[in-house]
């Protein structure tokens, strides 16, 4: 099974580590021994990668501004035309950006459409961190934050940040960036996402030049040094409906950067400028906007825009870097789907934007580049996320004031892809390649799908256009600013935009060089990733011919740098041309093939490994139940027997099988299952299957058999009636099972699991409620009827109880309106409330009179151990966790005082010190639970006592006469539920073990789960008693089961839990521990995480015990069928927590493209996991393959009653 | 379908006059169902004027619940109720007095199995410490709904309620109809509340919207559910030239005396 989860884990959670380390501008990414050539010229001294071509930049993001919107087609105005039945009208979104399509033409050499392919998922905030870091998606990014969105690899913002604009030299650099400050000048406007993902280099320098005296320093030094200065306006993303608020937000704000500022002065400002600013002014949808302090005039001290330091004409000519992200088309697309009115709205307002940004840096005199690309795409509806292509296609399109991309070289361009194709094409790899990848061309077929006429005819044609990953613009964007390809980047510089220079001494050509650059950039981070780790995953061929092609290319490179030194001209010759384009080409293919090879390893599902981890889940789930049904009339050991050599042939036989289909599947692309996975899951398959098989088969005989014996038996009137109760009740229990699986079909049932559960919860006891309630008057005998009303009492308390626990919770983030947290006592508290805490005292009386209660019907409670253990030593125990936690809940209170209070240095009075006393507590109290009430367990576990008296007892309690002569009685207490006793003592120990890891309103809810257990024991025991008169044909056993799984499950929310890994207590590792130690800091949490399914599990067989006495004969004469019943029911249990897992696993899988699968979904499966392993590590091994049969073992040995009556009397005179 | 069946009922029902002064096996005549329906239906929309479910729910769900009395007020009190159409002689005997009570006891009844109801649905979920009204509220009217049918039938008697509700042994023609009424309308009460946790932001998905409307859907299932059962499948049965004996066998009338005792309908309280 561990198997099974291990595989489905590795296909479905992928995995990348998150390497920390930053590329320097002074440092070129050649290795050293590339460096030592003495052609390397470029290297060790430069700063600069690559010289800046453009000064600035305009990053602007169109969020969901797809490949189609921007693209421009004559047809389509004339497409207006009626095909019999159905019209096909110019679509709202096609043709609404004209501005693009007149400078395309305008000016070829200054802009450049592509189309832009994302990496799903397509979800603004993924893609934006692929978009800034060059890095492929993956969800658990190992070694990254869980908590925290901000993003720690290396990204352009942060090259920016640290980077100094002009001369560098390699020492000092270093140094700078240790003094912070910002290096260009930044502006950011537009979507938070942003300012999440960069908390630290989006922050608005505004307070810092206001109060920093050493800004305007004037020395050459600080200008050396320049500090950058930044203005951040984030706007709210979330609201969907809001389609102009942060389009509002970001242009009306552009202005002050891309306009000169006004002046008073009439004869200064530009009839020109200031008709742009009306048009800017008139963008604004809601005016009210105009009205923010940003918009007063500079001398206003409310406006933060501009400082003593950054005065309004610095704002205009001193940036370096516009960031401008604007919602509306995501928006509209997400409200009103593309086909609305509103999103031609929006697309115009954007193209007149666009307009107006590339008025502006015409105008300018430094080299400006225009950005302007979609995150992600949108589909038919015009939502996001998936991989469709729709979605994945966005748009790319660039402008600068200057050209950049001439004819000679886009004819180069060309002959260099195609080369790149035709090598890509010849490359045993290809299948790993995706289209896109392979291919540079696109065609727009977007644009015409949606004038395809019923006959198929398309009324518009395809347009053929160039295609880059997203990622690419990454390099792209940092060389053709001067700036360092961030660390971790993958991407590929495009081509047009370095194919037009030469640079260097030498002259060679640009693209080469940056190419170059690139690939060494990426070699690097390869080397480095499968330095850090073993375990990379990468496979060795992968490896091998990505060695082959860096380093044919760095040949063939040397070759070419040869031929240029001896040949000054060899630049303008056109075979050298030609030579360098075939390098080139193959840097590209180097590039390109990386980037196919690790977006199908770290960006793709892996299906197979999937369905593998499913079946063999499955598996578990089905041999489970099997071995519950046949358990029960076969002994374990016979089963053992009959299956253990069957399921080691088949473990044997389809590991070596799964090795060759995995060795075909390899070599076919299909999956990149590893020889380790496949030898695993054949084993666990094979293993699992023929257990299976064996099984059943048995089952068919049992069946087989019991057909022929069942006539016999037919039953009592009465007894049919229990059996309906029983079969009703199992039904019940199956339908709540699979409610509480089809629940993971939808995250808010996912993330309302805990009012699912109590609801299921609540259902399957009211079932037994009725049942309790039938079985009243159905019951014959007194004591029937007695057992029926108990089981009737028993349920209706267990009712109350669940909803008392249901009250305890702490609320996800996604329930939040409708939800208020009350673990911690106050619903904004995070350390319990002390009056929680005292209340949690009660809890030390509570439990042990409620044990002790259920003791005295079979008068166990006389005995030894429980006097000794459960009266004193448990309320000891728990006395001691109880106080350790009132102390704890006074020093958090205090602290927080203290925190809230904190002007005032805190006196060191008030800081009381309760912590040692605290660790001496919470130490004590696990060591007499384990030091003292284990050990009298393992010493003595019975709970067994010989009372002489002359009175005879009307006790239930089983009345033995002596063989002597006396007039007195020998009574043995506790012999009726002798088994039961002593394992309850068991759970005891265990429950005060847990209890001192609880939060106060923890440890409440745990100490009446351990309240319910008992109760749901007895209430099923008497059940079976008023019902099934004892007969083990029908079973109850399911029923029960499931009601304590369900239980576990309330209660593992009522200890506040969520299935969500910010809910884990983190602050009870420290319990008892004075210094971080991981291993048992680890335990405690997980003690504290899981205790109610620790516990439950622990509780499963006493569900069989229960009331067994002490001279059972059906015991005495088969103690294996007993240890059967146990493992039956364990089986049960275990198979309802697989189920659940196996549900959860299912679904994440299936919803692995879900917009909130790494929200909800895929946690819920993570946590399912370790549920599952402890649950049935606990039961397996500590319930029943220790405890219980520790206790059948010394029940049996020591279970001649007479010989034990005979030394007590002995004793007793 | 209950309206189609009367006439056929009508010409057996008629002619029995020799045996009024004997408890006669009565045949049931539907009116009960029409007017449920009917009424159920008026209570589901008719307060919609002038009141907003989604903004006061508790108020609406007062008003349908007293629709829904009114209906079972008028049944009761013309003691036509469940098959005693015939018994007219039983009817003339009682006094108006005796009639009121009736009606009160109907209601207080109801009332009663209301509030521990609203205890199930606090146990199920339903929050505990605010919406008081509106909790109180839609049990009255899923009392109604559920539980009055089995109040009138079945009358005071947990042995009755017991084999009515929770058995599978044959059942006479009263324990159908209680049994019909109160399982549809609970169960699909109880699936109603699969709408409460989703996450579409409706306004009918406020507490306690879905548990009710779920009852009133349930009613109407349970409407078809028992002319299915207590008209269509004993007439389909029944041949027409049989003896009266055989039809008063068929029928299966419980003997007088289970029905004049019935007494302190609150003990309904243990069935919820």
């Amino acid at each position: 099974m561990a198997v099974g989860f291990w595989l489905f884990s590795n296909g479905f959670l992928l995995t990348r580590m998150v390497l920390s380390d930053h590329s320097t501008a002074s440092v070129l990414p050649f290795s050293k021994s590339a460096l030592a050539k003495p052609d390397g010229s470029a290297a060790g001294a430069a700063c600069e990668w690559y010289p800046a071509k453009f000064e600035r930049a305009i990053v602007l993001v169109v969020d969901a501004m797809r490949a189609d919107f921007v693209t421009w087609s004559d047809e389509i105005g004339m497409v207006d035309s009626e095909d019999g039945q159905h019209k096909i009208r110019p679509k709202p979104y096609h043709n609404r950006m004209p501005v693009i399509n007149s400078l395309n033409t305008k000016f070829p050499e200054q802009t450049m459409l592509y189309r832009f392919r994302a990496d799903p998922p397509t979800t603004t905030l993924q893609r934006l961190k692929g978009l800034t870091t060059g890095q492929l998606p993956t969800f658990i990014d190992a070694g990254s934050n869980f908590a925290g969105s901000a993003i720690n690899e290396d990204n352009w913002l942060q090259a920016m940040r640290w980077q100094s604009l002009y001369a560098c030299n390699g020492t000092e650099s270093s140094k700078e960036s240790a003094t912070g400050g910002y290096k260009r000048n930044l502006v950011f406007l537009g979507d938070d996402t942003w300012i999440s993902l960069f908390p630290e280099e989006l922050s608005d320098t505004h307070a810092i030049e206001a109060n920093d005296t050493l800004w305007n320093e004037q020395s050459e030094i600080a200008r050396g040094k320049r500090r950058g200065w930044a203005r951040v306006r984030p706007f709210p993303s979330l609201n969907v409906w809001d389609l102009d608020t942060v389009d509002d937000g970001v242009l009306s704000r552009l202005p002050l950067f891309l306009l000169p500022p006004e002046t008073s002065d009439e004869r200064i400002n530009n009839p020109e400028i200031s008709a742009e600013r009306k048009l800017w002014h008139q963008l604004v949808k809601q005016q009210g906007m105009l009205a923010h302090p940003d918009f007063l005039s500079s001398s206003s001290a409310e406006n933060t825009m501009v400082t003593k330091n950054v005065g309004a004409e610095q704002l205009h000519s001193d940036w370096d870097v516009i960031i401008a992200h604007g919602l509306g088309v995501d928006h509209c697309g997400h409200r009103f789907g593309p086909d609305h009115p509103a999103i031609s709205q929006k697309l115009a307002q954007m193209n007149q934007a666009i307009e107006l940004i590339v008025q502006a840096i015409s105008r300018s005199d430094k080299p400006t580049a225009l950005y302007v690309f979609g995150d992600h795409g949108m589909d038919s509806k015009g939502d996001h996320g998936g991989d469709s292509p729709r979605e994945v296609d966005a748009a790319l399109w660039t402008y600068s004031n200057v050209k950049w991309n001439t004819h000679e070289a886009s004819g180069r361009i060309d002959r260099v892809l195609e080369t790149a194709e035709s090598i890509l094409g010849n490359l045993s790899l290809t299948d790993v390649l995706d289209g896109d990848l392979r291919s540079s061309w696109w065609l727009n077929t977007h644009l015409s799908d949606d004038y395809r006429m019923k006959d198929g005819k398309l009324l518009v044609e395809p347009v053929k256009m160039r295609s880059v990953p997203q990622i690419d613009l990454v390099s792209t964007l940092t060389m053709s600013l001067g700036l360092h390809i961030p660390f971790n980047n993958l991407g590929a510089v495009i081509p047009e935009f370095f194919a037009s220079d030469s640079s260097g001494p030498d002259s060679e050509w640009g693209l080469i060089r940056a190419l170059r650059l690139n690939a060494a950039q990426v070699m690097r981070y390869l080397e480095k990733y499968m330095d850090s780790s073993k375990s990379h995953g990468f496979s060795s061929e992968a490896v091998q011919s990505w060695r082959d092609m860096y380093n044919s290319a760095e040949t063939s490179y040397r070759e070419l740098a040869d031929l240029a030194a001896h040949n000054p001209n060899a630049h303008q010759q056109s075979h050298v041309m030609l030579f360098e384009e075939s390098v080139a080409a193959q840097y590209y293919a180097f590039l390109r093939v990386v980037l196919g090879t690790l977006r199908q390893m770290w960006a793709q599902f892996d299906s197979v490994l999937i369905i593998a981890g499913l079946c063999i889940i499955v598996e578990v789930l089905v041999a489970l139940v099997l071995l519950y049904l046949v358990l029960r009339h076969d002994s374990l050991d016979y089963i053992v027997g009959i299956s253990w050599k069957t399921g080691l042939g088949g473990a044997v036989a389809a590991a070596i099988a799964a090795r060759s289909v995995a060795h075909i599947a390899n070599s076919k692309a299909l999956s990149h299952i590893t020889q380790l996975e496949a030898t695993a899951f054949g084993t666990a398959a094979g293993l699992v299957g023929a257990s299976i098989l064996v099984i059943s088969l048995r089952l068919v005989q049992q069946c087989r058999g019991e057909e022929a014996g069942s006539v016999a038996k037919d039953s009592v009137d009465d007894q049919g009636s229990g059996r309906f109760i029983a079969y009703t009740l199992n039904a019940v229990a199956l339908v709540m099972a699979v409610i509480h699986c089809l629940a993971f079909t939808s995250n808010s049932f996912t993330f309302n699991e805990d009012s699912i559960v109590l609801y299921l919860v609540q259902t399957l006891t009211l079932a037994v409620v009725l049942a309790a309630f039938k079985s009243t008057r159905l019951s014959s005998s007194d004591q029937q009827k007695a057992a029926g009303y108990r089981a009737l009492v028993c349920s209706l308390v267990i009712l109350v109880l669940n909803r008392i626990a249901s009250y305890s919770t702490v609320c996800r983030e996604e329930q939040l309106p409708g939800c208020t947290p009350t673990f911690y006592g106050a619903p904004s508290a995070s350390i319990s409330s002390t009056a929680l805490a005292v209340l949690n005292g009660s809890m030390v009386w509570l439990v042990p009179y409620v044990i002790q209660h259920f003791l005295r019907r079979s008068r166990s409670d006389q005995a030894m151990l429980p006097k000794l253990w459960v009266n004193v030593g448990m309320r000891i125990c728990m006395g001691m966790a109880a106080v350790y936690w009132i102390l704890d809940s006074i020093d958090g209170t205090l602290a927080s005082e203290a925190a809230a209070s904190a002007s005032a240095p805190s006196s060191p009075s008030s800081k009381s010190d309760w912590s040692e006393l605290r660790l001496v507590l919470a130490r004590m109290s696990v060591g007499i639970a384990i030091g003292g009430g284990f050990a009298a367990w393992v010493a003595s576990p019975f709970c067994i006592d010989v009372a002489v008296t002359t009175v005879p007892s009307a006790n239930r309690a089983a009345k033995l006469p002596t063989t002597q002569t006396t007039k007195q009685a020998a009574i043995i207490l506790g012999f009726g539920n002798a088994y039961g006793a002593a394992y309850l003592m068991l759970v005891s120990v265990v429950f005060c073990v847990l209890y001192t890891f609880q939060q106060p309103m923890g440890g409440i809810m745990l100490s009446m789960l351990l309240v319910k257990l008992v109760l749901c024991v007895e209430m099923f025991d008497s059940l079976r008693d008023a019902t099934l008169n004892g007969s083990s044909e029908t079973s109850l056993v399911p029923a029960q089961m499931t009601l304590m799984a369900l239980l576990a499950y309330l209660d593992y929310f009522a200890t506040g839990h969520q299935f969500t890994l910010v809910s884990i207590q983190w602050s009870t590792a420290f319990v008892g521990v004075r210094e971080m130690q991981l291993i048992l800091c680890g335990a405690i949490v997980v003690l504290n995480t899981f205790g109610s399914f620790i516990l439950t599990s622990i509780c499963v067989p006493l569900a069989v015990l229960w009331n067994e006495s002490l001279g059972s004969q059906r015991l005495r004469l088969a103690p294996n069928a007993y240890i059967a019943r146990v493992t039956g029911a364990a089986s049960i249990f275990a198979a309802y927590i697989v189920l659940v897992s196996a549900s959860t696993a299912a679904f994440a899988a299936w919803f692995r493209r879900h917009l909130m699968v790494w929200k909800i979904f895929a946690p819920r499966f993570m946590f399912s996991v370790p549920v599952v392993l402890l649950s049935c590590t606990v039961l397996f091994a500590a319930a029943i393959g220790f405890a219980t049969i520790r206790v059948l073992r010394l029940g049996l040995s020591v279970g001649d009653a007479q010989a034990i009556v005979a030394q007590k009397i002995g004793q007793v005179r | 379908m209950p309206a189609k069946k009367t006439p056929a009922a009508e010409p057996l029902t008629v002619g029995s006059s020799e045996y009024d002064s004997k408890m006669y096996p009565v045949e049931p005549n539907g009116i009960e169902l029409m007017l449920g329906g009917m009424f159920s239906a008026m209570a589901l929309v008719s307060p919609r004027r002038g009141l907003n479910l989604y903004e006061s729910p508790a108020k609406y769900l007062c008003v349908s619940a007293t629709v829904l009395f009114g209906y079972y007020a008028i049944l009761t009190f013309a003691d036509i109720y469940c098959f005693k159409v015939t018994d007219s002689q039983r009817r003339r005997t009682r006094t108006l007095g005796s009639r009121f009570t009736a009606v009160l006891k109907m209601g207080l009844a109801t009332l009663a199995s209301a509030l521990v109801l609203s205890i199930v649905f606090v146990l199920f979920g339903a929050p505990i410490f605010s919406q008081h009204g509106e909790t109180y509220m839609a049990a009255v009217n899923v009392s109604f709904l559920a539980v009055t049918p089995a109040i009138l039938t079945l009358k005071a008697d947990i042995g009755a309620w017991r084999k009515a509700l929770l058995s599978l042994q044959p059942k006479t023609l009263p324990e159908k109809w209680a049994a019909g009424f109160f399982w549809c309308t609970m169960v699909t009460c109880w699936a109603g509340a699969y709408f409460v946790p989703m996450d579409w932001g409706r306004p009918w998905q406020r507490w306690p919207i879905p548990i009710v409307g779920g009852a009133f859907l349930g009613y109407l299932i349970g409407l078809m559910f028992v002319a299915i059962r207590c008209f269509v499948i004993p007439l389909g049965r029944a041949d027409f030239n049989e003896t009266e004996r055989q039809k008063r066998e068929m029928t299966r009338q419980p003997p007088p005396t289970a029905r004049s005792a019935d007494q302190g309908s609150s003990e309904t309280k243990k069935l919820k």
